[in-house]
């Protein structure tokens, strides 16, 4: 094959230099043509998670959706379970509990200061609608003491389950 | 076992493009999923290998995008009349504005010989060991039938390839 220019100057031919393919077979690095080497594929592997890990420097720092950064207790969820969470933590703070709502909205990668925020919290309870996904990924990557709260019965949280939930951690 | 002879299909279209004077950036080879679909990482164009049976939703897209742009579909029988054909169907109807090149060689070659929707009755295969029942489809009157344009068909083992 002829190789491609890097940079065309004719404007008859601007988009040639331009030209590629897109498709899941493992390509060389560099040239983009098929190749199955196996260190090849190690540096693509790597090139790509490279390119992962750096969507982190473009995504919003974490945010604390209500409460204080630090303290005794931080709720964290994900998705769906935001409004039973809110409505708990809410009421919880009004009857004087520490408790904060940390939301992540970035799954992966996850924010820049997601490990050091929820450090700030002596305890970490993660509702979630399965049987602990996102409290195993916590605890593998800040190696924090996350605890489960699961729930997978077809039904939506209750306030009240998230509440109970908060008072016994808090006891 | 019948076989794919892609070599031939990929010289064939790799000898006619320069003779018609296409320009390289002006085309695109959207292909699906099987051993005809590998077609556009062997093309100096613009390549999509996209997803299996889907090459006519993502050709729709870039004809969309871009209509200036000579779209043409790689496909095979399984790809295009088993996985893909209600998208088949669908492009044929609505006459878009591309070419398919559907490679036919009446087997799943890609994932070691399993019987098609081309497969003649009887075909032994790792998937109908003791010969396929199903009566083979047949591309031209599925395509006469969703109301395409244009049909030609051409053998590989012919020089009718070049010109089919």
């Amino acid at each position: 094959m002829a190789a491609t220019p890097s940079l065309p100057a004719l404007g008859e031919a601007r988009h040639a230099g331009l030209i590629h393919r897109i498709g899941g077979i493992e390509k060389q690095v560099d040239t983009g043509h098929i190749d199955y080497d196996p260190a090849n594929h190690q540096a693509m592997t790597d090139l790509r998670k490279g390119k992962i890990d750096g969507v982190a420097d473009h995504i919003p720092e974490q945010e604390v959706t209500l409460g204080a950064e630090g303290g005794k207790l931080v709720i964290v969820g994900w998705g769906s379970t935001f409004g039973p969470i809110h409505q708990a933590v809410r009421r919880a703070r009004a009857r004087g509990r520490d408790v904060s709502h940390v939301h992540i909205r970035h799954i992966w990668p996850m924010p820049r200061n997601l490990g050091p925020l929820l450090k700030s919290y002596d305890k970490i309870i993660v509702p979630e609608m399965n049987t602990g996904q996102l409290k195993t990924v916590l605890r593998d990557q800040f190696l924090v003491d996350a605890k489960p709260l699961n729930k997978v019965s077809g039904q939506p949280f209750r306030i009240a389950e998230i509440e109970a939930a908060i008072e016994s951690a808090l006891s | 076992m019948p076989r794919l002879r892609d070599y031939a299909i990929l010289k064939a279209v790799q000898r006619t493009m320069p003779e018609l004077g296409v320009r390289p950036e002006n085309t695109v080879f959207v292909s699906g999923i099987g051993c005809s679909s590998r077609f556009p990482y062997y093309m100096e164009t613009y390549g999509f290998h996209t997803i299996h049976g889907r090459a006519p939703a993502v050709a729709t897209g870039v004809k969309l995008a871009n209509p200036e742009l000579d779209v043409w579909i790689i496909t095979g029988d399984g790809d295009a009349l088993s996985i893909g054909g209600n998208h088949t169907m669908h492009l044929l109807r609505r006459n878009l504005d591309c070419q398919i090149l559907l490679f036919n060689n009446e087997i799943y070659g890609l994932t070691k010989g399993q019987y098609s929707p081309t497969s003649r009755v009887g075909t032994r295969s790792p998937s109908t060991p003791f010969g396929s029942v199903d009566r083979p489809a047949s591309p031209c009157s599925f395509a006469l039938g969703s109301g395409a344009r244009f049909i030609a068909r051409g053998s590989t083992s012919t020089r009718s390839c070049r010109t089919c």
